[in-house]
């Protein structure tokens, strides 16, 4: 897989620019994802201040499609919080920052890659729920006209005289 | 394969439509109820 | 996050709680017999079954979870939401075989020990209390954690109130009360969410809902989200596992008059299907309000906060609290009489009178309450996460409570094997797969170990047996439970 290999180089990359930029400069913010490959899409954002003193109150997360952010894919205005939850990806690498209220950078970056399961899989395990779901119906409707055909049970749930 | 807008807006018209009626339907079988006196 | 006063919030609390306890001692003033307090008489009429149905299925999940399967999986998690209504729908000519099968009967386990025998019976109590034991905890902890994001109230003192407010009018009027405070709940509810989905349909519109979430959150849009699809079936599964092996609906059907029961769970089920997605959808106009929840569980409150001001966050929380209520009033009704009737009459005191029998089960809500109360002290997420497990282990009833209580030639090594083998693989699953296909497996798997059982098995079981079940301990003592109310 190329394309997997790439990202794989990308992320290593990253790793080491990431910890090396942090050796210099360190940002007031460390930016975690909590998962790196997505497979349904949605994830998780948080970030912890690294000095006691970073302002959270208005920060932007950046989150682009390429690791310059020049493809920015959306920002979010986060008043408050520590952590956000994105959802709805599509398949990708993507890149994510926080900003302050100058947009200067004040995180590390983020990486994760969206990569939704195979079609194929989700429509097998589709039909075998689909055919589990009808059969129990059939078999639902079947045992219960049986039941009131031959039970000793009649329909007012009376029993019936045995002899 | 995106959901198309109209049938996204008459799913969720039709969600609200049915939701509407049922305090109607619950309470309708909640007098019939007490006046056949089969409440409880 | 807009937050409601402490002391409005605490004010909510008081007027609700003290108007529960209050209608469900009123309601129990009449209880004589175990039967009046454990199943309301056994004579509960049409609209207050539906409406309790209902009100018990909408759990703070429906208000909670609803929302954020639909911020997580779109369009498909709001639709297979909406389809845990079929549990309700099928298992209505289920309730009506119950009440046929077994007049005298108090709970599930009661039929599962008669029909299938001891073994079965341990393995179906176990996953009966894993179950209830993993939801109790949810909803205590969703109220305490809930009520603290929404006002800033304090975690131990919204979830001990929640909790105490519960127990106090289970206690004071059993099922009567548990049913009748249900409907209420399920009104209150209903305008609630609706009133909700209408400000977001005129403030924000169902055009600028789908422009932004096509762009922002594309998937959400997607017919062929594969995550998605795989959670669709997976979910039917799950709810109608829950309601299927659940004393919380076969405690119901006991209690509905006879004949009704059928027409109740029909009607909840249908009035329950649109609920999802009506507060579903709301959480597709996230990005649209420039809402970015921190977590996915939390993107209702905050887009109803965000769409009504604090007037919102007073609904919310109003909602939730009827929501949180109606489930956990009849979690601990069902859960006690299960822990009576199976645990203290079934193992420790069969020979036990009725009046002793409703003394007992007076203590054991009293006692759940604490149980449940000291596991949601701590806040453990860990113990919350239990509920997710346990699609794995209710779907691997579906198959031995169909075939047990159709079908004579299903027997008990076979039903045991079934729940306790269809468990096992929805648990791999989980662990290999994800939590949307565990309930799948399960299922899967009981189907086919009930197939081969009933394959090879030639035993017939005499239905007269769960019929006879009561009529050889009546105890003469016993009150007639009277219809005159």
């Amino acid at each position: 897989m190329p394309l997997r290999a790439t990202w794989l180089l990308t992320s290593v990359a990253l790793f080491f620019l990431a910890e090396a930029s942090w050796g210099l400069t360190a940002y007031p913010f460390e930016l975690q994802t909590s998962t790196e490959l997505a497979t349904e899409g949605f994830l998780g954002l948080s970030w912890q201040p690294t000095s006691g003193a970073a302002d959270d109150r208005h920060i932007s997360l950046q989150v682009a499609t390429t690791p310059d952010f020049k493809s920015v894919f959306a920002s979010y205005n986060l008043v408050q919080q520590q952590q956000v939850s994105l959802s709805g990806l599509a398949d990708g690498d993507y890149f994510a920052r926080l900003l302050d209220h100058a947009q200067t950078p004040v995180s590390n970056i983020a990486s994760f890659r969206v990569q939704h399961r195979d079609l194929g899989a989700a429509w097998l395990l589709f039909a075998l729920g689909a055919a589990l779901f009808s059969l129990l119906l059939g078999i639902l409707v079947s045992l219960q006209k049986r039941a009131r055909q031959n039970g000793y049970l009649n329909n007012n749930g009376k029993l019936r005289d045995p002899n | 394969m995106n959901i198309n807008p109209q049938a996204f807006e008459w799913l969720v018209y039709a969600a609200v439509l049915i939701t509407c009626t049922s305090p109607c339907v619950l309470v309708g079988l909640l007098i019939n109820d007490y006046l056949k006196g089969k409440l409880w | 996050m807009t937050q409601i006063d402490t002391p409005v919030a605490l004010g909510i609390l008081a007027l609700f709680g003290i108007l529960w306890v209050s209608f469900g001692w009123w309601l129990g003033r009449s209880n004589r017999t175990a039967d009046d307090f454990m199943l309301a008489g056994r004579n509960v009429g049409l609209a207050m079954a539906s409406a309790t149905a209902m009100a018990t299925w909408i759990t703070s999940n429906t208000t909670l979870v609803a929302p954020q399967l639909t911020y997580q999986f779109g369009i498909w998690g709001m639709i297979g939401y909406s389809m845990a209504a079929l549990g309700l729908i099928l298992f209505a000519p289920m309730a009506q075989r119950i009440k046929q099968l077994m007049p005298q009967g108090y709970t599930c386990g009661d039929f599962i020990r008669i029909r299938f025998g001891r073994p079965a019976w341990y393995v179906f109590l176990v996953v009966s209390f894993f179950y209830a034991i993993g939801w109790l905890v949810s909803l205590g902890m969703a109220g305490g954690i809930l009520l603290q994001a929404l006002s800033g109230l304090n975690y131990i003192v919204g979830m001990t109130t929640i909790l105490a407010v519960c127990v106090a009018y289970t206690l004071f009027g059993g099922l009567r009360a548990v049913i009748a405070t249900d409907f209420i709940q399920t009104l209150i509810i209903l305008v609630g969410v609706l009133v909700i989905a209408f400000v977001c349909l005129r403030d924000v519109g169902l055009d600028t809902i789908y422009q932004s979430v096509s762009v922002q959150q594309p998937q959400l849009l997607n017919l062929l989200f594969p995550a998605a699809i795989m959670f669709l079936f997976n979910n039917i599964f799950f709810g109608i596992g829950e309601i299927f092996h659940s004393n919380v609906w076969w405690s119901r059907a006991f209690a509905f008059r006879a004949g009704i029961g059928k027409r109740a769970y029909l009607i909840a089920g249908l009035l329950w299907l649109p609920i999802p997605i009506v507060t579903g959808f709301i959480a597709l106009a996230a990005p649209a309000l420039g809402v970015f929840p921190p977590s996915p569980d939390m993107v209702g409150p905050l887009v109803a906060a965000q769409l009504l001001g604090d007037i919102g966050a007073v609904v919310v929380f109003i909602v939730v609290f009827a929501a949180l209520a109606s489930s956990l009033d009849s979690l601990l009704a069902a859960s006690s009489d299960l822990l009576t009737e199976d645990i203290y009459k079934g193992l420790i005191n069969p020979g036990v009178s009725k009046q002793k029998l409703l003394i007992i089960s007076r203590r054991t809500v009293l006692l759940l309450g604490v149980a449940t109360w000291l596991l949601c002290l701590p806040r453990m997420t860990t113990l919350g996460a239990l509920l997710n497990f346990t699609g794995a282990f209710v779907a691997s009833t579906i198959w031995p409570i169909t075939f047990g209580l159709f079908h004579t030639r299903l027997n008990g090594t076979t039903a045991a094997l079934a729940m306790a083998l269809g468990t096992l693989c929805g648990l791999l699953a989980y662990f290999q797969i994800g939590f949307y296909v565990a309930a799948l497996f399960s299922c899967l798997t009981s189907f086919l170990v009930c197939g081969i059982g009933l394959w090879r098995s030639d035993a017939r079981f005499e239905w007269r047996l769960l019929t006879d079940m009561e009529r050889d301990n009546t105890q003469p003592g016993h009150l007639e439970p009277s219809n005159e109310h």
